[in-house]
């Protein structure tokens, strides 16, 4: 206010006292005359002040502004004309810095994360040369399409304590990535057996068919000879390279099978599933002990050393329908094998392999000495084995993909021609089978964790990593969640702490399916398949009073079928190590099969060592 | 349920189906010093009433047969052609096998879901068809008959249901049921007592042949016409007593 003390004479006019008139010329000293008559009136000086708003041109932080002059026209208020003097009284005023609106993107963080990605991009040399990776591996995580990438990463950060949307998953830090067209030759939607198949091979194929081309008819055993195709695996072991296959399916289940079989139809896992009209068709299970042999008896000379490594699930498929072959399975339940061949297909891997492992449960798989062992055949499950976040329940314990994967790579690469070892998370896709969002993520957080045990045990510059998935499923991430939103709760809008309703007044999770089985409120229930032991109930629910971050909390679904199915649209590839560049833009996925052979030189490498 | 007809009929009453009014029904008198309680099949007769202001507006009969076979049992519901087995495995799972006669096809998964503390409950409602919860809540009224002949009467009542119940202690299964509740009223009948070991044993090995499909395998083999058309023909795993409460809730394992 201090600032303003002379403004008090703002709006006053000040009239200054009137003059009196000249005075006359000395004269003599004269008689005193009359008086004289009164001058003319004097003129009025007058001040104006005016205050100014923030951004004037006079005072850009505001002020007074003070104008002053004659009151020439005598009417007592100083007009424009009537201005002799105009002062300014500004207030304090810093002038901004010119917005540099270049510097400020640069600036941001996020802008400096991404140029030092490419800088970083641009320092490494895109020219790749055939046979450069001495090792290869394949990770699929089966059904892991675009929108479980992107939702397990959400997930693992929010465990971890960030908002989540700013993690990365281990295989999200590769420098190379692309799509992949999932479709199979006879179906728009694929499944596991087409798709793998056409990863191993090169060669997309029918649905439901393993290892052989599309001339196939599936479930005919006669159409299967002549057009059977050689895939990565093969052309590896005949190689030299050491080999293996890991999976928490089924590792007679169609993904791991479409390495090491060729089959009319993906479910002859064992002797007893197929029709007596398969008879001339070797069942999966067979092949895959039997697959050295197998190898051998096709390039007669040919001397290999067959799979090094063989974990998973499925031991029903390789054991005889008899009790007393159990593992885990009571006795009183039933028997846990399948085979009605009476055939113990694990004592005939063991007779096959003298210098081999065999085993079922966790505590036997820990005391394998990676190291020192040749071959290594694990089966932890009569079926699938479980879903990561159930494994503590299983009777026998069984390790985790991680640990599967550590051991697989510390049994092959005692191999100085370096390996070739494909590893599957096979139940991202069982758990949106059964529509748990929850059994699905935390199984694709596991996947990348076995896919970080995997950089971290091999040499970036001799293994070719490929990451990607071989189809995706129905899985949404809807509505508009704000920042942070735990991925498995309900839509809280930006800017709100309560659920937002939907036109039903009724809450909504971000997740969801588009088909399956439907709502399920299971509570702590880690095994997601206890699903299908409850009739279907689709359509929308209120969820107000469920707790939909449980594992036991199933998504709505909209139409009901007997299990929520596929997707057909494109699923990420990502690689890192040789030949990864050449992992860009959209491919068919065969591509797949293409890069790995050309980053190590397969098929070469394999005629070198026929006989 | 044609795998199980070369039956030999333990006890002396000929029950005939259509005569299976709750009315005319008489005392059961088995031949005891014969029953094998390992392996059996009890034949029931259902009725189902819909109600209307106790006026009867619907109707349906059915015949339904449990099976004990050792330490597993089946429920076969005959006109459906569909049977379910169950298995009392270790740990808090229950072990099923969905069986389709007609396709000669089998569903399995070993992971039915068990509420906490319900198993026990649960095995027991499928092995004896009321539950040892819903049993233990029951009032006797009166008994009859002896040895394995000896049927109690038992009562409940409930704002949900009523249910009237002649238990035979031997079988530990009911002669008779009636559940009446609101809408509907159901009424159980034993009508028979049949089967022999190894008819029995001979049975489960010609289902253990069928093609079997684990449920976590159903949405990668949905191109198989057998199983897009379970979606029609449902997992009717709830299907073992017919009761249920207002809210869907299996009466046979009622629990408070």
């Amino acid at each position: 206010m201090n600032l303003f003390k002379k403004s008090v004479l703002a709006t006053a006019v000040l009239a200054l006292a009137a003059c009196s008139g000249d005075d006359g010329a000395t004269g003599p000293q004269g008689t005193t005359g009359p008086a004289g008559v009164d001058g003319s009136a004097g003129l009025s000086s007058l001040i104006a002040t005016a205050t100014l708003s923030e951004g004037d041109t006079n005072c850009p932080g505001g002020g007074t502004q003070i104008d002053s002059g004659i009151d020439t026209d005598g009417n007592g208020e100083l007009a424009s004309g009537e201005i002799t003097s105009t002062e300014f009284l500004c207030l304090p005023f810093t002038p901004p810095v010119a917005f540099d609106i270049q510097a400020n993107t640069e600036e941001n963080a996020w802008y400096k994360a991404g140029d030092a990605e490419v800088e970083a991009a641009g320092a490494r040399s895109y020219t790749e040369t055939r046979g450069q990776a001495k090792n290869v591996i394949l990770f699929v995580g089966d059904g892991m399409g675009v929108s479980t990438v992107t939702a397990a990463r959400i997930l693992e950060g929010q465990l971890k304590g960030m908002m989540g949307e700013e993690n990365v998953l281990s295989f999200g830090e590769f420098p190379f990535s692309g799509l992949a067209k999932t479709y199979n030759v006879d179906a728009q939607t694929p499944d596991s057996a087409g798709t793998m198949t056409a990863m191993m091979s090169g060669v997309k194929t029918d649905v439901g068919t393993i290892g052989v081309d599309e001339d196939i008819v599936r479930g005919d055993c006669s159409t299967v000879a002549g057009n059977e195709m050689i895939g990565a695996l093969e052309l590896a072991e005949i190689a030299g390279k050491a080999t293996g296959v890991v999976s928490t399916a089924r590792i007679t289940h169609a993904t791991p099978a479409a390495t090491y079989a060729k089959s009319a139809d993906r479910n002859w896992e064992d002797v007893s599933d197929k029709p007596a009209s398969a008879a001339d068709c070797d069942d999966i299970a067979l092949q895959l002990v039997e697959f050295e042999a197998n190898l051998e008896a096709r390039y007669p000379g040919l001397d290999v050393d067959g799979l090094e490594v063989a974990m998973g699930g499925g031991r029903r498929h390789f054991l005889p329908n008899d009790v007393s072959f159990n593992v885990e399975r009571d006795v009183a339940d039933g028997a846990e094998g399948d085979r009605t061949d009476a055939r113990d297909l694990t004592a005939e891997w063991l007779a096959t392999y003298a210098d081999g492992v065999y085993v079922n449960t966790l505590a036997e798989f820990s005391a394998v000495d990676g190291d020192n062992t040749p071959h290594l055949f694990g089966l932890f499950n009569e079926s699938h084995m479980r879903y990561e976040a159930d494994r503590y329940n299983d009777v026998g314990g069984e390790p985790s993909l991680r640990d599967m994967t550590e051991k697989a790579i510390q049994v092959l690469d005692n191999d100085d021609d370096g390996f070739f070892l494909m590893v599957e998370s096979g139940r991202i896709d069982h758990g949106h089978h059964a529509g748990s969002a929850y059994s699905a993520l935390t199984d694709t957080i596991e996947f990348a964790e076995a896919v970080a045990k995997a950089v971290e045990l091999t040499d970036a510059e001799e293994t070719l990593i490929i990451v990607t998935a071989d189809h995706s499923h129905v899985f949404t991430i809807a509505g508009y969640p704000k920042r942070g939103n735990p991925i498995l709760g309900k839509v809280v809008s930006v800017g709100s702490n309560s659920p937002a309703m939907a036109s039903d007044d009724m809450p909504y999770t971000t997740l969801g399916y588009t088909n399956g089985r439907g709502f399920r409120a299971l509570g702590n229930e880690t095994d997601a398949d206890a699903s299908y032991g409850i009739d279907i109930d689709t359509g929308r629910k209120d969820l107000l009073f469920v707790d939909t971050q449980t594992p036991g909390f199933h998504q709505e679904a909209l139409v009901p079928t007997s299990s929520e199915t596929h997707a057909g649209e494109d699923v990420g590839i990502y690689a890192s190590g040789p030949g990864a560049s050449l992992v860009t833009g959209t491919n068919e996925q065969s591509v797949i099969f293409h890069v790995m052979e050309y980053a190590a030189d397969l098929i070469a490498d394999a005629e070198a060592n026929l006989p | 349920v044609k795998n199980f007809l070369s039956v030999i009929t333990l006890f002396t009453c000929a029950w005939l189906l259509t005569a299976c009014d709750s009315r005319k029904i008489k005392a059961p008198s088995y031949a005891c010093d014969d029953l094998d309680m390992a392996y059996f099949g009890a034949r029931y007769h259902v009725q189902q009433q819909g109600l209307n202001d106790e006026h009867v507006h619907h109707e349906e009969a059915s015949v339904f047969t449990l099976w004990r076979i050792d330490n597993k049992v089946l429920h076969e519901y005959d006109d459906q052609g569909i049977s379910f087995l169950y298995s009392n495995g270790s740990g808090e799972r229950l072990i099923s096998h969905q069986f389709f006669d007609r396709d000669k096809r089998a569903i399995e998964f070993d992971s039915k879901f068990i509420p906490e503390n319900q198993k026990n409950s649960l095995w027991s409602q499928k092995k004896n068809l009321v539950s040892d919860a819903l049993l233990s809540q029951m009032k006797k009224s009166g008994e009859h008959g002896k040895n394995c002949n000896k049927v109690e009467h038992l009562t409940f009542e409930s704002e949900e249901f009523n249910a009237e119940l002649h238990w035979l202690p031997a079988f530990e299964l009911p002669f008779k049921l009636e559940i009446v509740q609101k809408g509907q009223h159901k009424h159980w009948q034993l009508v028979d007592i049949v089967g022999n070991e190894a008819d029995i044993k001979q049975a489960m090995l010609e289902r253990n042949k069928y093609l079997s499909t684990d449920f976590a395998d159903i949405g990668d083999n949905e191109t198989d016409p057998f199983l897009r058309n379970m979606i029609n023909l449902g997992f009717i795993d709830h299907g073992n007593s017919g009761f249920y409460d207002s809210d869907g809730n299996d009466i046979g394992s009622h629990h408070h």
